[in-house]
């Protein structure tokens, strides 16, 4: 549907020469799906968002919708409607009036613009604010309206710019449902920029990792965390162990590394020649994936299972789960987390265990820490 | 929730007092001197009488405000089409660009009016630099034509009072969130209406405090109309310094003083009004 061709923006600065805010990137979105942009800040995603709003003009690249070019024409000519990082709500005009601006400016008849505020506003529960001023809104209620501005335009995307960034934790996962939902039931296509990772795996059709300008990666959410494919996407999403080690080489699917006296073995995310050298490399692995064992079941570990022997450190009691702490050696602490109730019981600090993991669930990128 | 304590706390009377005694003191001796007669060598007459006032009725004086308050309009409005996109220019330059031009634009306060007033006369007055690269020039004109007229002191009042409209302008654009005016490109709004429904709405109580601070003192200006002006352009300013320095007519001074102060008035409760803020309605 909307098709984003070798997209390039650079800022002039007439003191640095700047690195591109987005370079040479290529995306497709597809119809009807809730697509985000994830990526620290000043990776570019804003940026990205507002040469789709027209906000911005891109150096150069093309923007297609429908087969159509569309990054010539000005932000009023594009069938899109963006929510604002800070709601930009016209603090002039009560809660209708900011709800039928966009209405008004496309000289639709008075009864039709009622029509279409009032349900647009009783689709995100406004109906009892409409005659309010912005500033006696919450925040969650000036986001409402501010969705609601952008929604009863109909427009074929909606753009989101970290729409719930201001809201605090309980009232950012209430709106997150709400979104979803709303998204669902108006099956509209939705692009959302976030730089929080746990927001954009709860609410995402597919996810687009940023990271200096660039696309890192474009999965499914799942697929994002299971099959990290670059260390970028890796370590910005969700928890990771890392362990530094020296590639050694292939054997037969799986790469080895050594860390510290211990041989690995991990799923290669490496290009073939830089294996053979010896190279420094990290193996990632989602804590929740190591198990520990008490030292003395060893004999019970499978032989291709890899294994590092340590002494509980640390226990962090964090609700749902514990972190514990585990070091291996004097500079080698690896954090597991366990969710088992039972296990965690036995665990004491300064016991001896072993910690098992799957290379299935290992992956070795190049690089250091 | 109890309510702010708003009465006037000690703090605030050595300036009530101030206020009192300095200017509610002499409005009220000026309201007073102009329902007496002028004495026969120029003294007041104690004696009760309307004549100050009926006097205004005359053409002349009706003409003469009426000059003066057009002539205030024109500055004002003058000083808001020009003042608006500078204090725009200003607002949305980088930091350190705003400093300097804040320097620059409070320059003509580090030099008396009378001064700078003076120095215009001299630029463009007869035997001035601007008289002389015209004759160099060859242009055949008039060599008085510049000394004094309306339209220089048109010129003198806009130049004088320019800053007063940026500054408050300047301030609230400052704080003006611009992604309001991308809110309104997104929702289809052009650049008119993002000047029309966007900011000057949410700018007014900048624009009608600006209007003020240039309308209310150019009304009574009399230094650059005597000045620029010369003597057939006579201002309200003027008039009434007349009565007082040379007609010595000290109670129809007053009189003229008084009808300028209610229009005044009158006038600037109109713009405030304007540029309240409008109250939220209640549901």
């Amino acid at each position: 549907m909307l098709k984003i061709v070798g997209i390039r923006k650079s800022f002039f600065n007439s003191s640095v020469k700047q690195e591109a805010a987005v370079d040479s990137l290529f995306l497709d979105i597809r119809e009807g799906e809730f697509f985000s942009l994830l990526g620290p800040s000043g990776c570019g995603k804003t940026t990205l968002l507002r040469m789709i709003a027209g906000l911005e003009t891109p150096t150069s690249g093309e923007i297609l919708l429908d087969g159509r070019r569309i990054d010539q024409l000005p932000p009023q000519q594009r069938p899109f409607n963006m929510v604002f990082q800070k709601y930009a709500l016209f603090p002039h005009l009560t809660v209708f009036e900011n709800v039928a601006f966009g209405l008004n400016l496309k000289k639709i008849s008075k009864n039709e613009i009622q029509e279409r505020v009032q349900e647009i506003l009783a689709l995100v529960n406004m109906t009892h604010y409409k005659d309010r001023l912005p500033e006696t809104l919450s925040g969650g209620q000036s986001q409402r309206v501010a969705i609601a501005r952008a929604l009863v335009n109909r427009p074929r995307i909606l753009l989101l710019d970290e729409p719930l960034s201001a809201l605090d934790q309980k009232l950012r996962e209430h709106m997150q449902t709400e979104l979803k939902q709303l998204q669902r039931q108006l099956g509209l296509t939705f692009i959302y920029v976030t730089h929080d990772q746990e927001e954009a795996l709860a609410l995402s059709d597919r996810i687009g990792v940023m990271n200096r300008g660039r696309l890192e990666q474009v999965s499914e959410p799942k697929d994002l965390y299971d099959e990290p494919r670059t260390l970028f996407a890796a370590q910005f999403v969700g928890p990771m162990t890392t362990l530094e080690g020296e590639v050694l080489g292939m054997d037969g699917n799986l790469a080895r590394i050594r860390v510290g006296d211990t041989v690995l073995h991990g799923r290669s995310k490496m290009e073939e020649p830089q294996i053979a050298s010896s190279q420094m490399a990290l193996a990632l692995i989602r804590p929740e994936r190591l198990r520990l064992l008490e030292t003395k079941k060893e004999p019970e570990i499978a032989s291709n299972m890899n294994m590092l022997s340590g002494q509980i450190l640390q226990k962090i009691f964090r609700g749902t789960q514990t972190e514990v702490l585990v070091e291996i050696t004097k500079d080698l602490v690896v954090k597991a987390i366990v969710t088992d109730e039972e296990l965690d019981d036995k665990l004491q600090v300064g016991m001896l265990v072993s910690v098992v993991f799957d290379p299935k669930d290992t992956f070795l990128f190049l690089g250091n820490k | 929730m109890k309510k702010p304590d708003r009465s006037l706390s000690l703090l605030g009377w050595p300036a009530f007092l101030w206020f009192l005694i300095f200017l509610i003191g002499p409005l009220l001796l000026v309201l007073m001197t102009s329902f007496f007669k002028r004495g026969l060598y120029g003294g007041i007459d104690w004696q009760f009488s309307f004549q100050s006032y009926v006097r205004i009725f005359n053409a002349i004086y009706f003409d003469i405000f009426w000059k003066s308050l057009k002539l205030s309009f024109l500055t004002t409005a003058l000083c808001l089409l020009i003042g608006f996109p500078m204090a725009w220019a200003m607002a949305t330059a980088t930091t350190t660009r705003r400093v300097v031009y804040v320097f620059l634009l409070s320059i003509p306060f580090l030099m008396n009016l009378i001064i700078r007033v003076f120095a215009i006369r001299l630029f463009v007055g007869y035997d001035g630099p601007l008289v002389q690269l015209l004759t160099w020039l060859h242009v055949d004109f008039d060599h008085y034509v510049m000394t004094q007229n309306q339209i220089l002191v048109l010129y003198g009042m806009v130049t004088s009072y320019l800053p007063f409209m940026v500054f408050p302008i300047y301030t609230a654009l400052e704080k003006f969130d611009f992604s309001l005016i991308e809110a309104n490109a997104d929702l289809g709004g052009n650049s008119m209406d993002a000047l029309f429904k966007i900011l000057i709405p949410n700018t007014r109580q900048a624009i009608a405090n600006g209007c003020l601070l240039v309308f209310v003192p150019t009304l009574g200006e009399f230094v650059i109309p005597d000045l620029l002006g010369g003597a057939k352009n006579m201002l309200a300013g003027n008039l009434i310094t007349e009565q007082f320095l040379k007609s010595r007519d000290w109670p129809f001074g007053a009189a003229l003083s008084v009808v300028l102060t209610i229009i005044l008035c009158a006038l600037a409760y109109g713009i405030s009004a304007w540029g309240k803020p409008h109250q939220e309605k209640e549901d």
